[in-house]
């Protein structure tokens, strides 16, 4: 028998919706009115000039956060010896188990997420529009250009592929740390990160001195007369670390993920 | 169908198995005896792959249980002590878990609920922790595995739920199945193990099958105070002293599970050499 069939990670995906869906319609309902109190919040305190910009900042940041702990909270069945040995005996391969907890974190949470959002912000804009429509001009709203590829437009998609990365690393944390994951995952991800941009300001500071301007890929160091050195990265190491960023560094996350279902005992 | 061999196990620095080996053989109930501590539930998850051996090897049905591949998990099935059941209704347990046995009658597991007097309608967290575990006990005979482990079946079970333990229990064994009990409770298993495994501290203190038992110890009431004095084990009693003697006569008696255990806890030593000579003889 192989350790994947499409039938059982079918049965496996119900399975899990049987079993949590008390759960996860909760949660909607949470996530729901979390988004519904923030749109109010938004409208009440945008006075007149409504900006659709400052809606998807803070439904980006939402999605950080939401995702973040619900990843967090994904293997806390393993946490304890009852609901563990209910996991690990169930029969399904590890991988097969894996990609459950994938589909409703990835595709699920994401899925739903995004509707909730854009139906509050579809209600919203009802709202604004009758605003504007009965305010004698009085009330205006600025929608993003996304045509214009700058700014915010530009970092939408860098956003998406954090998130993605994000929501990896803490469902790497909720499988390596027993309690506290998220607060332990936030911990750590904050860390390297200081680290790593610590250890490349001292490595440019002793390399270039005062002129050391950080960029990831750039490197300038100026002489007197206005006149500088660049030093770029190979360009296909340029590209494989921003394809790596990408679209691998959340794939490899889980990768380690499924590694450490397999040798997690209880 | 389960072969451990040279089993070396430890909790960071607290080792609980140092190279025990034991088999285990289709038809048969065993009864995992020890005191709290000793290792039975290492042992049982060990042999589900829920721990993985520190040196030595475990075959289960030609599984390396620590690999938890679907074709080793459909097959065996654990009734841990402390266990977890979702929030559903019991019929919605049943549809979404049932397929995943590829063994699994429901017809079976309604007679189980039936002898347990459970009703299908309820709801697993809304019934008490016996009631829960009736239901545990019911899913995991009707999914008839080849190796079913029970650790502490009995605990929580009132006095009459365990009398239909015993009953359901006695009427799942067949030739192709092993069932092996873990528990300090032994006197819940009697008349129902035919072979005894007393663990301590990692050892295996005591591996006798119930007819070998039967054969070679007798367990009675004696007011011989030689025959008290020559016993492997002695208790006193309002009605004489309960002892444990060499069995001299042709015939089989009753054992005592919580004498002999006492015995082998105590006499260990004393105790084997007979079934030792038994075997040479």
């Amino acid at each position: 028998m192989s350790n994947f069939s499409f039938k059982r990670t079918g049965q496996l995906i119900k399975k899990q919706w049987v079993e949590n869906r008390r759960l996860y319609s909760m949660s909607v309902l949470a996530l729901t009115g979390i988004l519904g109190v923030t749109f109010v919040l938004w409208l009440s305190m945008s006075g007149t000039g409504y900006n659709e910009e400052s809606t998807y900042i803070f439904g980006l940041i939402g999605l950080f956060i939401t995702g973040a702990i619900f990843a967090s909270t994904t293997y806390n069945m393993l946490n304890a010896k009852d609901t563990g040995i209910y996991w690990i005996s169930f029969p399904a391969s590890h991988l097969e188990k894996f990609l459950v907890t994938l589909f409703f974190n990835v595709v699920v949470f994401t899925v739903v997420y995004t509707v909730l959002f854009f139906v509050l912000k579809f209600i919203s804009e009802i709202y604004i529009n009758y605003l504007i429509e009965n305010g004698q001009r009085l009330y205006s709203y600025r929608r993003v250009d996304w045509s214009r590829n700058e700014g915010f437009t530009e970092a939408v998609p860098v956003f998406c592929y954090a998130f993605f990365v994000v929501q990896a690393a803490f469902l790497l944390g909720s499988v390596s740390f027993k309690r506290f994951s998220f607060i332990i995952t936030t911990i750590v991800i904050i860390g390297t990160l200081f680290l790593l941009g610590w250890y490349t300001f001292k490595i440019g500071k002793i390399t270039f001195g005062d002129e050391y301007n950080f960029n990831p890929f750039r490197l300038h160091s100026h002489y007197e007369n206005g006149a500088y050195k660049e030093y770029q990265l190979n360009t296909s190491l340029k590209t494989f670390i921003e394809l790596f960023l990408k679209f691998l560094l959340a794939p490899f996350l889980w990768l380690v993920t499924w590694f450490k279902l397999k040798e997690k005992q209880l | 169908m389960i072969d451990i061999k040279n089993l070396h196990f430890s909790y960071k620095k607290k080792k609980k198995f140092n190279g025990l080996s034991l088999s285990f053989a289709p038809g048969h109930i065993y009864g995992l005896l020890g005191k709290n501590g000793t290792g039975k539930s290492t042992q049982l998850k060990n042999i589900i792959g829920s721990l993985f051996p520190n040196e030595g090897s475990i075959n289960a049905l030609g599984f390396v249980p620590g690999k938890r591949q679907p074709a080793f998990l459909q097959d065996v099935f654990i009734v841990p002590e402390e266990f977890y059941l979702p929030d559903v209704p019991i019929k919605e347990f049943l549809n979404s878990n049932a397929s995943f046995y590829p063994k699994f009658n429901r017809q079976q597991f309604e007679t189980y609920l039936q002898e347990f007097d459970i009703p299908m309608g309820n709801r697993l967290q809304q019934m008490s922790y016996g009631q829960k575990k009736k239901v545990l006990i019911s899913f995991a005979l009707a999914c008839n595995t080849s190796i079913l482990l029970m650790d502490e079946p009995s605990n929580g079970l009132d006095i009459m739920s365990k009398s239909q333990f015993r009953k359901v229990i006695a009427g799942a064994i067949d030739e192709n199945k092993c069932i092996i009990i873990s528990t300090h409770q032994v006197k819940d298993l009697e008349s129902l193990i035919d072979r005894i495994t007393i663990i301590d501290e990692g050892k295996i203190l005591f591996d006798q099958n119930i007819d070998s038992i039967s054969a070679a110890l007798s367990f009675k009431i004696s007011f011989d105070d030689e025959e008290t004095r020559a016993a492997f084990y002695k208790e006193e009693s309002l009605k004489g002293n309960a002892i444990i003697t060499t069995n001299t006569s042709d015939g089989e008696g009753k054992i005592d599970l919580e004498m002999l255990y006492k015995a082998v806890v105590t006499n260990g030593d004393a105790l084997n050499k007979v079934f030792t000579k038994s075997a040479n003889q």
